[in-house]
């Protein structure tokens, strides 16, 4: 029996990413070099963008021996090689146990495609970056882990050449980097744009044991800017660089009286001898969120910011010379147009909609701002917003925030941990049309059913920060309010509580 | 089709002396064309998909050999058109999918296993079962012993599974009996090489007809009382002339030493992971140097009882190697040991698991328990299984579970904005029953649509609904693609609905291929220069088959269809209401439209490149577009907002334009943060005159316009 052993290399990508092509190219490459080489893969449906794998084996030819039997499938812990196109990917590898400490080298792009889950989660579902790395480092014998995404895009080419350059790159193949590009060459399209790419990926790992530079961080730091010490110097320092941030915010968003505002209501609850870091912080951010809330006006202004055209430009990769059309897509509905009317009319004509039932109506227009007739409609709005101390939507919106800070300061006598906790409920209150209705209804009913029986002493306080933080998780589970609603009910019975009355209260 | 072949073609007319290098699939169609096959059809399903297409892709090839090509329209048909064989010395070769194709083509296939075959008459089915399968997991093997067929699993390396195509026409021919080929998924796409044959061109074909028909032979027909005698015959005559040929030719590979103490007998097709593990245990190497005696059965139907006897006599133990339940090759090895009243203990699915996939490391385990009982030291196996379970108990204790990754609908897919609408119009109407079909709809089982009651079967949805229609409130809605129509769908479901009268919806997505297993065309397909489409027109048949209420919808138009569905829903009009969902499959599109627009850039001509765009600044972060839609290319980015910290939706350049965005948030009212960019590339003169207008206009009113990087590049 002979000790030979092939190298074994298991490529983890998304369907349609072109990491057959890969396959395809280091086949030829590895056929070209006089390897025994077998490659196999799992197409079908899976390929539609769906996680698939490839998987590779190479022996050298040894004289007079039989042709090699290769696996087929993959085997845990066999692994010497492994690529991964995206980050979680890679983790996934991981898990599965192809990635492990005595053999395998891990050549991975960090760069993340989210999933369904993590995209349509109604708040922040996306896995931490760092923990995913972590665990692709900590199992690799090796781990070559960088942004080749963008590399990738620097190159103009698909991610798959530059993988194939960073592979030959870090030297883990018997696989030599002119059979790789004799491999490129002989495809049928883009064979430069690729070339171009493999060089890159070659370059950037070619260097024995070259440090992989850091991955940047996900989120760049806000940029700095200048604040008015004096105006905030009440608050503590995160406090009061969110609140400088929201002076300014609310200034361009009405003018310096309504910053002021805001500021009134923020020195007020810093008056409050309960009133910690954590508490002003959240109230400065979410207060300043809630006071620039989204109505028509608003949505008129930001449609026409400066900056916007250059940012579309860039984004959509309009070469120069080319003109770009914008064309937004709005449909206002009764709530967006009465409610930039006084409150007694928008209220008659809001409760007419009613009567009718025409709250689901609404005008969906699609208005190209790049146009003079377009671009003239938004400004008419965006200039009125002069007007909006005095429309019905603003007198429903301070309503609210009054309610809102009304709980939060009561709650500060109580427990100050559940008045954070009640601050960061605002959370639930955004967005427009549906979303907007469905975020009150949760506020509504969080309110009645929990904040308000916590701050009368319905049920113990001890439990009370944390039945507020679990209703505002549970609002965020799912957009029907079915674990919601299951979580009150839940702590109701727990607490025994008979809520039946306030129910109604809540839904009326 | 998806994917083109032309580079592999080539290697399909390689000669003696030549090295063939390519997949399974082509390897199994050169095998074809070396064995002088007369004709060739089949209905396109992944694994074997590639072969239609590469045939297809070929058809000059097999025109200069007189081969005769059809593109059935389901397995049923590819089964029957074997009956060319039954008469005639022609061979023939037919592929599906299996298990799911082989259900569909189990009454042709009946009848012509008991009618017997002149010609030699090859199944190659794409045996869809463990990772990566779409279908459910059911063996193939059960068909080939209810219905007498032999049944082939080659040892997955392309020699062999080439020699094993050529031999199967001669079994065939042997033994007067259609063989099955069974392909497992990764086997279909496996990449190696043989040494290649010279093609074989048969004498009766396309190009060489024949002149008579066959004279009248009753015993020919699967009709009684010729079928009593066509039973006998299959037991008294064909099974043993089948059995002696494996043994002359030697089908089945013994490998290993002779004599020993246990052995192992393997389905041909699980060898190289088996060999993977005997490595492991220091039992063989990576050249498949066994030093425990083994029989690779190739053909694990019929098996040869002499041949099993001969390998387990003088063994304490054999260990049977079967993938799939239930057992049959087992049972068979048991009864042949206890007929010859051998005492040698037999081993399988015991150690091994009754069901699911055989991965290394399942494997690895029932084979250490074998060996460990017998007194041999599996400790090499036994080190790998512990490091196995030490790494997942490590990385189950730092790793937080990952989310899956499911398919998706393609960016731009014409599929997804009816899901839209039909998740609307659960929001709106209350939830209601959906019967799903196969096809790339079934995707929308999967979030963020997770729709769908049930799936019976390609074609299946509305025959399915039948009784639920009967006895629900709502009236259900049945999804069918123009492939499912066109399988089955049509009669099973169509014709049935209209004849009894039942009151369901159907919508049929017109997306113009049979596009889950690769863009293949259909009888409805555009008729073009390259594709094999007919243009029949659904809405016709339909109506000539007595629907009454039938509506066409435009599917990126989310609120008319909409509306639509909801018209469904309430008409008092009773019957059947189908919906053709119209729009072509994007993968198709893009092909075609990519292309051409690079051209017309490149060549000065005016185009304009359409794509969505999210407004960071009013998007607030909740998402419910990616929960309307599932677009690859609507995701999520940074929330640009220092006060916000939720990620806004954005769309990347994977963006096709397709405007599902925008037509889900006006018909969701859900938010304004959606535009679409209009990128106008080499703009005309009436372009830019018109924009210096609209320009000059906004700057007049305090705005202003798009900075101008084209002014410097106009002429």
């Amino acid at each position: 029996m002979l000790r030979d052993e092939p190298t074994r290399l298991l490529i983890a990508a998304m369907g349609g990413e072109g990491g057959g092509v890969l396959a395809g190219w280091i086949t030829q490459a590895a056929l070209a070099e006089g390897l025994w080489v077998q490659r196999t893969s799992v197409p079908g449906v899976a390929q539609r963008t769906g996680a698939t794998t490839y998987y590779l084996e190479f022996l050298p030819r040894r004289d007079g021996a039989a042709q090699p039997v290769m696996a087929l499938n993959p085997s845990p812990g066999r692994v010497d090689v492994l690529v991964a196109t995206e980050l979680l990917e890679a983790a996934r590898m991981v898990q599965a146990g192809y990635v492990t400490p005595e053999r395998t080298c891990l050549i991975g792009a960090t760069h993340r495609v989210f999933t369904v889950d993590e995209k349509s989660a109604m708040a922040d579902g996306r896995l931490e970056d760092a923990a995913l790395i972590a665990q692709c480092r900590g199992f690799a014998r090796r781990a070559v882990l960088d942004d080749l995404g963008a590399l990738a895009a620097a190159q103009g080419c698909h991610l798959n050449a530059v993988l194939m350059g960073a592979i030959v790159g870090a030297g883990v193949l018997p696989i030599g980097a002119e059979s790789c590009r004799a491999a490129i060459r002989s495809g049928a399209r883009a064979v430069e744009v690729n070339l171009r790419g493999f060089e890159a990926g070659l370059a950037h790992f070619g260097a024995p044991d070259a440090a992989a530079p850091p991955v940047a961080a996900r989120e760049a730091a806000p940029a700095d800017r200048a604040a008015d010490p004096a105006a905030t110097g009440f608050l503590p320092p995160e406090a009061g660089e969110l609140a400088a941030e929201g002076v300014r915010r609310l200034t361009d968003y009405q003018d310096a009286g309504y910053a002021e505002t805001y500021l009134a209501h923020l020195r007020a609850l810093a008056a409050h001898p309960a009133a910690d870091a954590a508490v002003l912080a959240a109230v400065a951010r979410h207060l300043a969120i809630r006071m620039s809330y989204e109505d028509t006006f608003r949505v008129a202004q930001l449609k026409l910011r400066e900056s916007r055209l250059d940012k579309v430009r860039g984004e959509a990769r309009a070469r120069p010379g080319d003109l770009v059309d914008v064309t937004e897509y709005l449909k206002p509905g009764p709530e967006e147009i009465f409610g930039m009317f006084p409150p007694r009319l928008g209220g008659w004509f809001m409760q007419l909609c009613e009567r009718r039932g025409w709250q689901g109506k609404s005008i969906p227009m699609k208005l190209r701002t790049t146009r003079f007739s377009g671009f003239i409609r938004l400004r008419a709005l965006g200039a009125l917003r002069r007007w909006r101390p005095r429309s019905l939507r603003h007198a429903q919106e301070m309503a609210w925030v009054a309610q809102w800070l009304d709980r939060i300061a009561r709650a500060l006598e109580r427990d100050p941990k559940a008045a954070i906790e009640i601050a960061e409920c605002a959370r639930l209150v955004r967005g427009y049309g549906a979303t907007l209705k469905r975020g009150l209804r949760n506020w509504d009913l969080i309110d009645a059913r929990l904040i308000e029986p916590g701050l009368t002493g319905d049920y113990a306080s001890t439990d009370f920060a944390d039945a507020v933080l679990q209703a505002r998780l549970a609002a965020l589970k799912d957009p029907d309010g079915t674990a919601l609603d299951d979580m009150i009910a839940a702590f109701e019975a727990a607490a025994g509580i008979d809520a039946a009355p306030r129910w109604d209260a809540a839904v009326a | 089709m998806e994917v083109s072949f032309h580079e592999e073609i080539e290697s399909l007319t390689l000669g003696a002396g030549q090295t063939f290098h390519g997949e399974g699939i082509l390897a199994v169609t050169k095998g074809l064309l070396q064995s002088g096959v007369s004709y060739v059809g089949g209905y396109q399903g992944a694994p074997v998909s590639h072969l239609l297409d590469v045939l297809l892709q070929s058809e000059d090839i097999l025109s200069d050999l007189g081969i005769h090509l059809e593109t059935c329209t389901n397995e049923a048909a590819a089964a029957a058109m074997l009956a060319a064989s039954i008469n005639y010395p022609l061979r023939g070769c037919v592929t599906w999918k299996s298990i799911v194709g082989t259900n569909v083509a189990a009454d042709a296939l009946s009848n012509l296993a008991s009618a017997g075959v002149t010609g030699g008459a090859l199944i190659v089915v794409g045996e869809d079962y463990g990772e990566g399968a779409s279908v459910i997991q059911e063996r193939t093997h059960a068909y080939a012993l209810k219905s007498s067929i032999w049944l082939v699993d080659p040892r997955p390396n392309l020699p062999n599974i080439v020699g094993m195509v050529e031999k199967s026409f001669e079994l065939s021919e042997a033994s007067a009996t259609p063989v099955m080929m069974e392909l497992r998924i990764r086997a279909c796409h496996v990449f190696g090489s043989f040494e290649a044959r010279d093609n074989v061109a048969a004498a009766h074909s396309a190009s060489h007809r024949i002149a008579e028909p066959a004279r009248f032979d009753y015993d020919r027909l699967s009709h009684p009382p010729a079928t009593f005698r066509q039973e006998v015959d299959k037991i008294e005559r064909r099974l043993p002339a089948a059995q002696d040929f494996i043994l002359r030719h030697g089908l089945n590979e013994r490998m290993g030493p002779e004599g020993g103490e246990i052995g192992i007998i393997t389905q041909g097709g699980l060898f190289n992971g088996l060999n993977a593990r005997l490595a492991d245990a220091g039992l063989s190497d990576v050249y498949g140097d066994l030093s425990v005696p083994t029989l690779v059965l190739n053909v694990t139907h019929p098996l040869v009882p002499s041949q099993i006897e001969a390998f387990a006599r003088g063994k304490k133990a054999v260990l049977v190697v079967e993938e799939g339940a239930p057992e049959y090759i087992e049972q068979a090895v048991g009864q042949i040991l206890r007929k010859a009243d051998l005492r040698t203990k037999l081993h399988g699915k015991d150690l091994l698991p009754a069901a699911g996939e055989y991965t290394g490391r399942v494997l690895g385990r029932g084979l250490a328990a074998f060996l460990r009982l017998y007194g041999q030291d599996p400790s090499g196996l036994d080190d790998w299984l512990a490091a196995l379970d030490a790494h997942r108990d490590a990385a189950q204790e730092v790793g937080q579970p990952l989310p899956p990754r499911p398919p998706t609908f393609c960016t731009g897919c014409p599929e997804r904005p009816v899901f839209s609408a039909m998740k609307l119009m659960r929001e709106e109407m209350g939830p209601v029953h959906v019967s799903a079909d196969i096809g790339c709809h079934a995707l929308a089982t999967f979030p963020p649509f997770s729709q769908g009651n049930s799936i019976l079967g390609y074609g299946m949805s509305l025959a399915s609904s039948a009784a639920v229609s009967g006895t629900q409130a709502r009236r259900p809605i049945s999804v069918m693609g123009d492939g499912g129509f066109w399988h089955n769908g049509l009669l099973t479901g169509v014709a049935s609905s209209v004849f009894n009268q039942d009151d369901g919806i159907l919508v049929v997505m017109n997306n113009g291929y049979s596009s889950a297993t690769g863009v293949q065309d259909l009888p409805s397909s555009r008729p073009g220069k390259s594709g094999r489409g007919k243009g029949l027109d659904m809405e016709a048949t339909l109506r000539d088959m007595g629907v009454k209420w039938v509506r066409r919808v435009d599917n990126y138009r989310v609120s008319k269809v909409f509306d639509t569905l909801r018209e469904a829903q309430t008409t008092e009009e009773s019957g059947l209401k189908v919906i053709l969902a119209d729009g072509e499959c994007q993968l198709a599109r893009q092909r075609r439209v990519r292309p051409a627009m690079a051209k017309a850039v490149a060549s000065g001509e005016r185009a304009v490149r359409t794509r969505f765009w999210v407004d960071e600044e009013t998007c607030t972060g909740d998402h419910s577009c990616i929960r309307l839609s599932g677009c690859p290319s609507l995701t999520i980015k940074p929330n640009p907002d220092p006060l916000r910290t939720d990620p806004v939706a954005h769309v990347n350049n994977d963006c096709v334009g397709c405007g599902l965005c925008g037509e889900v948030s006006h018909a969701a009212q859900l938010c304004p943060s959606f535009a679409q960019i209009d990128i106008i590339q080499n703009p005309g003169r009436w372009d830019r005159l018109r924009r210096s207008v609209s320009d000059a206009l906004i700057r007049l009113f305090g705005g202003r316009p798009a900075a101008r990087p084209d002014a410097v590049a106009a002429e």
